[in-house]
């Protein structure tokens, strides 16, 4: 049987527990129930395989070699290469997005996200926002893709395939 | 005035329907049941957003990590490969979302105070199993809680506000005899220990 204590503890916990759920702002439950309507049944997932971000996250504490400084003489001016990577050329994140039979290779540059899709399938690929937005860009003959400027919130790429399937990657954010 | 007997006699009525189990509404939401979906984030959102809360993420943050963990259910609904585990799942998730919304900050703003980030970073582990323990305990509790009859949800609400409301104005407020508001007190907090969904959880931990 429940003694006195037994009843001042349940109560006590009923009482943490109700005001848990009190504490969530309504509006956090009612965006977490409007992300269904991202549910897809028919498109194809691509789900992430490959991120240098994660790659880099694992080695970021431990100590950075320096090797000798390259560059050359751009106008009479010595330019690092390492400077001039970083800024303009220099692949600034790389992922690789995969379902069983397509896959597309992401790079994030300076001001642009460069893409390929393999296999090609030339036409649009759609970048979509959680709040639904959608916006596309021209994939060339070979399946490659630039878009620009870089999304600055979660986003995640569609695309049909040359038989019709549709692709969608998981979502991102940069 | 209600009667004690009548209280517990019936095993009849909305309330007393068994709660659907996650396994079932993670399979329903699969199909595309906005329904399912629904009460799964009405359930869950206390324990994402309480990792949150934990992480000491603004509002704005949260707000991020919440419509990351809920876009990302969204697409493995289908792949959940042990539905039963969701909560574990949604906790695991969560922590991850809310340390890259923290390391973001860092980069971008220059976090004031590393070595919280670090703490955060280190203790997270152990942590995401407590609040997982401590979540599932308080969702087991509210459940059973919405299944008792109304006048014990009302009779046990009052008793849980803070400031304490005097027994005169509880007696008043639901016609019951100040003489009856323990024992009555006592009769509901019994129902609610009964409520399948506390079974093994109460006893595990007393």
């Amino acid at each position: 049987m429940a003694d006195d204590r037994d009843d001042e503890w349940l109560l006590a916990s009923l009482g943490e527990a109700l005001s848990e759920a009190r504490a969530v702002p309504a509006d956090f439950v009612e965006a977490g129930k409007a992300a269904f309507a991202w549910h897809d049944l028919d498109a194809e997932l691509a789900a992430l395989t490959y991120d240098s971000q994660a790659e880099r996250a694992a080695v970021d504490h431990e100590p950075v070699t320096g090797g000798p400084v390259t560059g050359e003489f751009l106008s009479g001016e010595f330019v690092s290469h390492e400077f001039a990577t970083r800024e303009q050329h220099a692949v600034l994140r790389a992922m690789t997005f995969e379902s069983a039979e397509q896959s597309v290779d992401l790079e994030v540059v300076h001001e642009a996200l460069r893409g390929q899709l393999m296999p090609a399938a030339p036409g649009h690929v759609e970048l979509h926002t959680p709040t639904g937005e959608v916006a596309a860009f021209a994939v060339d003959a070979l399946g490659y893709f630039v878009i620009a400027p870089i999304p600055s919130g979660p986003f995640r790429l569609g695309w049909r395939t040359l038989d019709g399937v549709a692709v969608r990657t998981s979502w991102v954010t940069l | 005035m209600w009667g004690l007997g009548a209280l517990f006699t019936g095993e009849r009525g909305p309330s007393m329907v068994a709660e659907e189990s996650v396994a079932a509404l993670v399979g329903r939401a699969g199909q595309g049941d906005k329904d399912a979906w629904d009460e799964i984030v009405e359930r869950y959102s206390p324990l994402v957003w309480g990792v949150c809360r934990r992480h000491r993420l603004s509002r704005h943050d949260a707000d991020d990590v919440g419509q990351g963990v809920w876009l990302r259910l969204v697409e493995q609904l289908p792949r959940l490969r042990i539905p039963a585990a969701l909560p574990g799942w949604l906790a695991t998730t969560t922590r991850r979302e809310c340390l890259r919304v923290l390391r973001l900050k860092e980069t971008r703003e220059g976090y004031e105070d590393g070595a919280d980030l670090e703490t955060l970073v280190d203790g997270g582990a152990a942590d995401v199993d407590g609040d997982l323990l401590a979540a599932e305990r308080r969702l087991a509790l509210r459940a059973a809680f919405a299944r008792l009859p109304p006048q014990c949800r009302r009779l046990l609400g009052l008793l849980l506000q803070d400031p304490p409301v005097p027994y005169s104005r509880i007696s008043a407020e639901l016609e019951m005899p100040v003489g009856s508001i323990g024992p009555n007190r006592a009769r509901c907090l019994a129902a609610l220990r009964r409520a399948p969904e506390l079974a093994g959880l109460i006893g595990a931990e007393r």
